[in-house]
């Protein structure tokens, strides 16, 4: 058996050892988009508003993106970031122009659950609501609720304490 | 662990989060090119680098200059109040009291010292302003003090002068005298420092420094402190005390070979002795009477194991014992340590004691009556005065003052600046780099 020779690099192959960034970045919008649009949504109570919101924290995300390690918790915290402000500014308009319906008036009719939490969460602060659909909805530790809200873990439990005693009470009115 | 409330708040939020269906578009369209974070001016870390530095080498060149320095008082300023005071309680200590060579007060009423127990407090030598409760460090003795384990830094000796124009420091192989007016040395002679604190003297004019030698030869020293005139007179042992008689022309000594006390002339001349009793020495520097009329001296005497001393007054012609002061000085020590309880005479029949255990300078009359308290230490735990002395020339018609005034102790010593400065400048270079760092790994929108 003839010994092996000296290495031989082969024209047009490349070794790959990271993805370029827009390959990541499109990674991350297509894992990403649907949950964040939701995040927002319950964040700020218009799907209008979470879709905008949305384009514009990945269109952000998108000059600095092989800055950032951990896609997921940098574009939640960029997300409730940007609903909160919005949730101020509406605020400030409604004072102004009267007060807006929480969701869509086209929404279809909801069971009696939804209907409750959808009271309840009309009653919570934005961050409150955040709280409540990372921990609920996204199954996420309280470490990662507090990195996305930009707090402790025990500012997220006393979040989630206080908004669980809202929900329960328009749970148990049912 | 999920309970039915949780349950029903998971079934709620998706339902109604499901309900408003998200679509997500194919990709996003973007316009923009990705483009790196704007990047400083290549001068501004360099600017801020030179800045730091500068802002280091300020605070170690020049001490004292960020805080305004005290102006050296002179006679005739209006400022002035009129006459010298003890305040009813003494500033406690404080490492932030400013320096005498850079913030002079003036003439002090008193000069002591702080012994701290504690690692990181040093011992400090302080003077107090005649005329206010202005408190400021003898920088030269701590310069001139000797390191001794475990006690530190201990400060050179000093001696006030009896009308508080002057200090005497002795330490660093010299002798100085201190302006404490300027706040600088106006008179430094040879002075070998290598073994225990010597006894020094002013005479009441603040003329003449007199001291104990005890190194090669065994001396009395003498120093003109106004034409720098230098004279020496060798004596048969250690000179254990010494105290200047009212009229500055003789000295009374203790020489611990000798019993008796020798009284001499400036020119070294032996007037006569003067036999008090065994095992006494004089009570201070300050220990003649203001009419010469009478001495203060120890008297110890065994207890037990035990030496106690007490303040006797002796008739300055004849030796004998004219009576005792009532606060005796009854601590008990073991033999060869004694007590510097005696401070100076208040008046002709009154002499002003320290109580250590009370922390109080008091006033006891030699002719008998209630002793009064003219001023105190506060009691700290771990600090305690020393060689407490009072400037004796001024105490006549001394009046005490309120403490209702807060201490004026002066600028920062140039010391603590520095090290401010050094620490405050580091820390701002490690919080600037630390934020830099962590900004390159993590960007908030």
């Amino acid at each position: 058996m003839e010994p092996p020779g000296p290495l031989e690099r082969l024209p047009g192959v490349t070794t790959v050892t990271e993805l370029p960034v827009r390959q990541r970045f499109d990674a991350a919008y297509q894992a990403q988009f649907a949950p964040l649009v939701r995040l927002a949504y319950v964040t700020t109570g218009s799907m209008p508003a979470a879709e905008d919101v949305v384009q514009e924290v990945f269109l952000a995300a998108y000059r600095r993106f092989d800055e950032i390690d951990d896609p997921g918790a940098y574009l939640r915290r960029a997300v409730i970031s940007r609903c909160t402000s919005w949730v101020r500014r509406r605020s400030l308009e409604r004072r102004h122009a009267g007060s807006a319906r929480w969701l869509p008036t086209d929404a279809a009719p909801l069971g009696p659950d939804a209907t409750a939490v959808r009271a309840a969460l009309a009653r919570l602060t934005t961050r409150q609501r955040a709280a409540v659909f990372l921990r609920y909805y996204l199954d996420l530790p309280q470490a990662e609720i507090g990195d996305a809200l930009g707090c402790r873990p025990g500012t997220v439990k006393s979040l989630l304490h206080r908004a669980l005693a809202v929900l329960k009470e328009h749970l148990d009115e049912d | 662990m999920r309970t039915d409330l949780d349950d029903r708040i998971l079934r709620g939020l998706r339902e109604l989060v499901d309900a408003a269906p998200v679509v997500a578009p194919p990709a996003l369209s973007t316009v923009e090119r990705p483009r790196r974070r704007p990047v400083p001016p290549r001068w501004v870390a360099p600017a801020l680098a030179a800045a730091a530095v500068l802002t280091v080498l300020a605070g170690v060149t020049m001490p004292g200059t960020w805080w305004p320095t005290a102006a050296p008082i002179t006679p005739g300023d209006p400022a002035r109040p009129p006459g010298p005071s003890l305040p009813a309680e003494l500033a406690p200590y404080s490492r932030l009291t400013g320096e005498l060579s850079t913030a002079p007060v003036g003439p002090a009423i008193m000069a002591y010292g702080y012994s701290a127990e504690a690692l990181w407090e040093p011992n400090q030598s302080l003077v107090l302003a005649a005329d206010r409760p202005a408190y400021r460090m003898v920088d030269l003795a701590l310069r001139r003090g000797v390191r001794n384990f475990p006690e530190g830094l201990l400060p050179a000796p000093v001696a006030l002068a009896p009308d508080g124009a002057k200090l005497a420091v002795a330490g660093g192989g010299r002798m100085a005298v201190v302006d404490l007016t300027t706040g600088g040395v106006t008179r430094e002679v040879a002075f070998d420092s290598g073994g225990p604190p010597p006894p020094m003297a002013w005479s009441s004019g603040g003329r003449w420094l007199a001291w104990g030698v005890d190194a090669q030869e065994q001396a009395i020293a003498l120093l003109d402190t106004v034409t720098g005139e230098q004279r020496r007179f060798p004596v048969t042992g250690r000179v254990d005390s010494l105290a200047f008689h009212p009229d500055g022309q003789r000295l009374a000594v203790r020489v611990s070979t000798e019993v008796p006390l020798r009284i001499l002339t400036l020119d070294g001349a032996l007037e006569r002795t003067l036999d008090v009793g065994p095992s006494a020495g004089l009570a201070g520097p300050g220990a003649w009477s203001p009419d010469g009329r009478r001495l203060a001296v120890l008297a110890a005497t065994k207890s037990g194991d035990f030496e106690t001393d007490s303040i006797v007054l002796v008739d300055a012609v004849r030796g004998a014992q004219v009576g005792s002061v009532d606060e005796t000085f009854s601590t008990a020590r073991p033999e060869g340590h004694r007590g510097q309880s005696f401070v100076a005479w208040a008046s002709p029949d009154s002499v002003l004691v320290f109580r250590p255990g009370t922390g109080s300078i008091v006033e006891v009359p030699v002719t008998g009556g209630a002793a009064q308290v003219v001023t105190r230490f506060p009691m700290e735990s771990g600090r305690q005065p020393t060689g407490v002395q009072v400037a004796y020339a001024l105490l006549p018609g001394t009046a005490g003052r309120s403490d209702d005034t807060a201490p004026d102790r002066g600028p920062v010593p140039a010391g603590l600046v520095r090290l401010g400065f050094t620490t405050g400048a580091g820390g701002l270079l490690v919080l600037a780099a630390g934020a830099w760092l962590f900004r390159r790994r993590w960007l908030p929108l």
